[in-house]
């Protein structure tokens, strides 16, 4: 039986990865979609490394031919370097096979300015509509989200109708500073900012391991990033806590510089033929979670309602995911299939939240517990390791992840003993 | 018997690192000298499983406790004492 019923809207706000996914599995499901943007397409963007279930969602969404055919280098595994050259560990990328048995998997480095076009072009093949506009408040009708208040490219005014809003405007956090969202706290991670280009001549592994993630930390929340995105170009950055470069008085190129010839003896051998072929991009890399932020007629997915120190490079790939369940939640809201409406945005929520605290817990091991957390990925729970770190986070099989459960533990203790935050 | 793991740690020392057992003492540092380094850390921590029996914790397994061998001992006897 088919019943004709007028075709909902939804607005999403940002239509990098996030955005663009949401609005393909929107679109599928029959939603009439409208994706505002500010930014012209293609634009630089950092957050160049996807994980292997990254890639998963990718392939199922029909992208796969598509991203081979962009010549983005494969990732087969991440090696962390540790202050001295023998603390390392390797993590390879890992999927579960057919059985349930883990096998080798891969995903992609991608160039962000084509990786975000082709995504977009994806979404607008399927039907979505692109505004050129900057997205500036919510319209509200009997207190609940009605839509969008809009300005375009030449300071025009205008009203988007939308039957649901979806914030996928990334560090911007939209409908957080609409006033939507519930509080936003800051903190942890010591404020950290980043710094960063890409070069040519970096040193890489040999094939197939060419394309493989190098991160080497030099002290507490102090990190640097080796991420292959072309077969010559290799993008390198540092995150650093925001006091040190401060203290340190030198400029954006100057600290980089300096950062990358020292913070450890392998990355400055690896770059001893680099050349940089970019100008040095810097951002604020503060880390924040928001609450309350899935409710009556909106939601938000990936950077717009939590970012964390992006060391494993999860930010794509939780986007990818996240719009991949909202998009689920979204459509039960708007049918109505459940008696109560508000429960897949609930599950939604809880679901995200859960993922989210994961990341946490694996980035607070590795930062307050480092030996630990090596003893855990290169001898005790590789295999769990390697399955968090290969991006699967928002399954019932991460909830079971014996190595997130040791290392939740292992953070409780350390809070009992009054050292940590909560 | 507390003497027992400074005996086999200063025997694990001279067999798996560059320092000599006739220069050790409670104080000489281990990590800052470079004679342990994190993947040292990880066999001396199995080693002790094995051949002592004592599991070292995660929650243990932490710079400041493998610093020196006075440091290590100590958190062996803990641990052993239990």
């Amino acid at each position: 039986m088919t019943c004709a019923r007028p075709v909902k809207t939804v607005a999403i706000v940002g239509a990098g990865p996030g955005g663009a996914t949401l609005a393909v599995r929107l679109r599928r499901l029959g939603y009439r979609v409208v994706l505002v943007e500010k930014a012209t397409f293609p634009r630089e963007h950092i957050g160049e490394s996807l994980t292997g279930e990254c890639a998963i969602v990718l392939r199922e969404m029909g992208f796969g031919d598509a991203m081979d055919a962009a010549g983005f280098p494969v990732k087969r595994a991440v090696t962390v370097h540790g202050p001295n050259k023998l603390n390392r560990f390797r993590v390879p990328v890992q999927r579960l096979g057919e059985d349930g048995v883990i096998i080798p998997g891969q995903t992609w480095q991608v160039r962000r300015p084509e990786f975000d076009s082709l995504l977009l072009n994806g979404a607008l093949a399927e039907g979505a509509e692109l505004i050129r506009a900057e997205a500036r408040g919510v319209l509200r009708r009997d207190g609940r989200i009605s839509g969008l208040r809009l300005r375009d490219e030449t300071g025009e005014d205008s009203d988007l109708t939308a039957d649901f809003v979806a914030d996928a405007s990334g560090l911007q956090t939209f409908l957080s500073r609409s006033g939507v969202c519930g509080a936003r706290h800051r903190g942890g991670y010591e404020k950290q900012v980043a710094f960063y280009g890409q070069f040519e001549g970096a040193r890489r592994d040999a094939a197939p391991d060419d394309g493989a993630t190098h991160i080497f930390y030099a002290a507490r929340h102090l990190w640097a990033w080796f991420i292959p995105i072309s077969s010559t170009v290799t993008s390198i950055g540092v995150v650093t806590p925001g006091a040190l470069f401060k203290e340190s008085g030198q400029s954006v190129q100057e600290y980089l510089t300096e950062q990358l010839a020292s913070l450890h003896p392998e990355l400055s051998e690896r770059l001893r033929e680099a050349q940089p072929v970019s100008e040095t991009w810097s951002t604020s890399n503060y880390s924040y979670h928001i609450d309350d932020f899935a409710g009556d007629g909106y939601l938000c997915i990936g950077d717009a309602h939590q970012f964390t120190d992006p060391i494993f490079s999860f930010g794509v790939s939780n986007s990818v995911q996240e719009a991949s369940l909202a998009a689920g939640a979204i459509d039960g809201y708007l049918t109505a299939r459940s008696v109560d409406r508000m429960h897949p945005i609930h599950t939604y929520a809880d679901i995200v939240s859960r993922a989210q605290a994961r990341v946490k817990t694996l980035i607070d091991t590795f930062w307050e517990f480092p030996l630990a957390f090596l003893k855990l990925a290169h001898y005790d729970r590789q295999a769990d390791i390697a399955e968090l770190l290969s991006g699967r986070l928002y399954s019932q099989s991460a909830e079971m992840n014996e190595a997130g459960i040791i290392m939740r533990d292992l953070l409780a203790k350390r809070r009992v003993a009054g050292d940590g935050r909560a | 018997m507390p003497a027992a793991n400074r005996d086999y740690l200063a025997a694990w020392l001279a067999a798996e690192t560059d320092l000599s057992v006739t220069e050790l003492t409670d104080t000489s540092e281990l990590l800052a000298s470079g004679v342990l380094d994190s993947l040292k850390i990880m066999d001396l921590t199995m080693a002790v499983e094995s051949d002592l029996g004592i599991t070292i914790p995660l929650e243990d397994v932490i710079g400041e406790n493998f610093a020196t061998v006075g440091s290590i001992v100590q958190m062996l006897d803990r641990l052993q004492a239990g």
